[in-house]
């Protein structure tokens, strides 16, 4: 079924088609030295005809999709000669009088035809064209835009190796002293790595699988970093099927540890905590650590920037990532439309 | 033989001090720091023959331990061993018997071939300063970057149009980098590392961890007793101190 948004360009299309008429109005006029009135009105009404049959029918029966080269040819041979007709007995109700003077009745009626024939391919070959390109812009840009996203997540899918190697070292050393704790960081690395890998390869993921994902990474830190690194992770029921690009917030509490809390000589806490606020859903991620600028572990901001592009490419200016300096850590807060 | 742990995870500290306990029986582990500072601290106390230096601590990064060290020991520094998780300071390029570095999870195997090195007579504290020297060099040339003309420094709630060769020197603090002319003090936001890649090399010069001069602005370079070398500026009534690290270039002629 044709929805209203198949006719979004039909206002637009109708003023191309009036100026147009009103040039080949002009051009007849100027050819025959005089009648502009009656060459415009008949102008206006063929050419009006034909657009809105060939345009009309072409959007009802097929909507957005383009017709086939045959079924378009046969609306627009239709289209013209219906429209022609049409379009001329309107016309001679308006004005009265038939094309090119009563005299000439005859001539004009073919000098008409022939016009009408001729503008009216013109036409149609013009606006089939510029569907064809607009439609064209539009894949080209679906197609950058996926690729743009997929490079941001396999740059998300980057473990960090300072992260891999430190976990994995402490891993041969629980092994060996105490295996049971050991078994329950390996359970926690596992979650983290399936999951980025696992975000890597999809569009979607859950609020739920992204507070898993989290803690999987969170706990990790927890046993390595010792007393440390303390956190909360708060996630109400309800919201935890809500859909989201996975691994958005990762890079958020990542940098919340690395830059806030791992180079803070007595370490502290972050916080994660989700909400419905406002017909919104509101995520923040809140450390006590040095804050911004404080630490020597240079930031390059990229993870931000990532997450700020992925927010942008799915949610527009409806999604936002805001970052704030308190006077005793950094609060990132991230609003998505629920 | 004694030696002082720097790692702040803790189980990866316990860790090595089991492994050097087992390989090493005769090397006492006098002390176990978790930052940078508690580090320095106790390696000046204990005076150890061996540091075992994490290379990414709160604090202060197991780099700028050294360099401090080198500074305040100077002959009495101990053999450095930098544990690392990753070498993103390519540390395997350099000499392995100026100072060694352990990769993490460090095994018994690569750990015995360091105790062996250890045992011969200890590097000294130019092998050290040489080496670190090396590492940081390679670091700057890393990534190149815009080169800076005008400094614009915040003095109250005014921005301060400096142009570089107006200043005297630059010198750390806590969280702004101080930049000092002729005749006043401004504060900058830029790290001193990234500022050091963004200046002429030709005119400025880094010379301890937190200090970068003008040589133009340098008058002489004096050298104490202990050897330490500090410099006398054209323009500004206070000395500033030489690192080691950075002591050669204001060597005689």
């Amino acid at each position: 079924m044709p929805t209203a948004a198949d006719f979004a360009t039909l206002p637009r299309n109708l003023a191309i088609v009036v100026i147009f008429n009103t040039a080949i109005a002009l051009g007849i006029t100027l050819a025959r030295s005089g009648g502009f009135v009656v060459a415009l009105v008949y102008s206006q009404c063929i050419g009006m005809s034909i657009f809105l049959l060939i345009d009309g029918t072409r959007r009802l029966i097929w909507g957005p999709a383009i017709p086939s080269a045959l079924a378009t040819l046969s609306l627009s041979a239709a289209g013209i000669f219906v429209g022609f007709i049409a379009g001329s007995t309107i016309a001679y109700a308006l004005v009265g009088l038939p094309y090119g003077g009563a005299g000439e009745r005859h001539t004009g009626m073919l000098t008409g035809i022939a016009i009408t024939a001729f503008a009216g391919t013109a036409g149609t070959w013009y606006f089939l064209n510029r569907e064809r390109v607009a439609r064209l812009r539009l894949q080209a840009e679906t197609v950058e835009r996926g690729a743009a996203e997929a490079r941001l997540k396999l740059l998300q899918a980057q473990i960090e190796p300072h992260f891999l190697f430190n976990t994995l070292a402490n891993l041969h050393m629980l092994i060996a002293s105490d295996p049971a704790r050991a078994q329950k960081m390996l359970e926690h690395l596992n979650d983290y790595l399936r999951a980025t890998l696992d975000a890597a390869r999809r569009d979607t993921g859950t609020l739920g699988e992204e507070f898993a994902l989290l803690r999987g990474y969170l706990e990790v830190l927890a046993i390595r970093m010792g007393p440390r690194l303390a956190f909360t992770l708060t996630l109400p029921e309800e919201l935890s099927r809500f859909a989201l690009p996975p691994m958005l917030l990762q890079p958020l509490v990542e940098n919340a540890v690395k830059h806030g809390l791992e180079p803070k000589i007595d370490g502290g806490r972050v916080a994660v905590s989700a909400e419905r606020a406002g017909g919104k859903i509101v995520v923040r991620i809140s450390d006590s650590g040095l804050g911004l600028g404080n630490s020597s572990t240079k930031g390059t901001g990229v993870g931000l920037a990532h997450v700020r592009a992925r927010i942008a490419a799915t949610y527009g200016a409806k999604g936002s990532v805001k970052i704030e300096n308190r006077s005793d850590g950094v609060t990132a807060t991230v609003t998505l439309p629920a | 033989m004694r030696a002082v742990i720097a790692e702040d995870e803790p189980l990866l500290a316990q860790q090595l001090k089991t492994l050097l306990g087992r390989a090493w029986p005769e090397l006492s582990v006098v002390a176990m720091a978790g930052n940078g500072p508690a580090a320095l601290e106790a390696i000046e106390r204990e005076q150890p023959d061996v540091a075992f230096l994490d290379i990414r601590m709160p604090g202060m990064s197991g780099l700028e331990l050294a360099e401090e060290l080198a500074d305040r020991l100077g002959e009495r520094v101990p053999a450095i061993v930098f544990v690392t998780a990753y070498d993103e300071f390519a540390l395997k390029a350099f000499d392995l018997a100026a100072v060694d570095y352990l990769l993490k999870p460090v095994t018994e195997e690569r750990l015995t071939r360091c105790i062996e090195r250890l045992k011969q007579k200890p590097p000294g504290v130019d092998a050290l300063v040489l080496q670190l020297r090396q590492v940081l060099k390679a670091e700057a040339s890393k990534n190149p970057v815009e080169p800076l003309r005008i400094l614009r420094a915040g003095i109250g709630d005014t921005v301060k149009m400096i142009p570089i060769e107006e200043v005297c020197y630059f010198q750390a603090s806590d969280k702004y980098t101080g930049v000092v002319t002729r005749d006043g003090e401004a504060l900058i936001r830029i790290p001193l590392k990234e500022l050091l890649a963004q200046l002429p090399p030709e005119r400025f010069a880094q010379i301890h961890r937190g200090t970068i001069v003008n040589l133009g602005e340098v008058a002489a370079a004096v050298r104490d007793d202990a050897g330490r070398v500090s410099l006398k500026l054209r323009n500004r009534k206070e000395t500033l101190p030489v690192s080691r690290l950075y002591a050669d270039q204001f060597r005689q002629m």
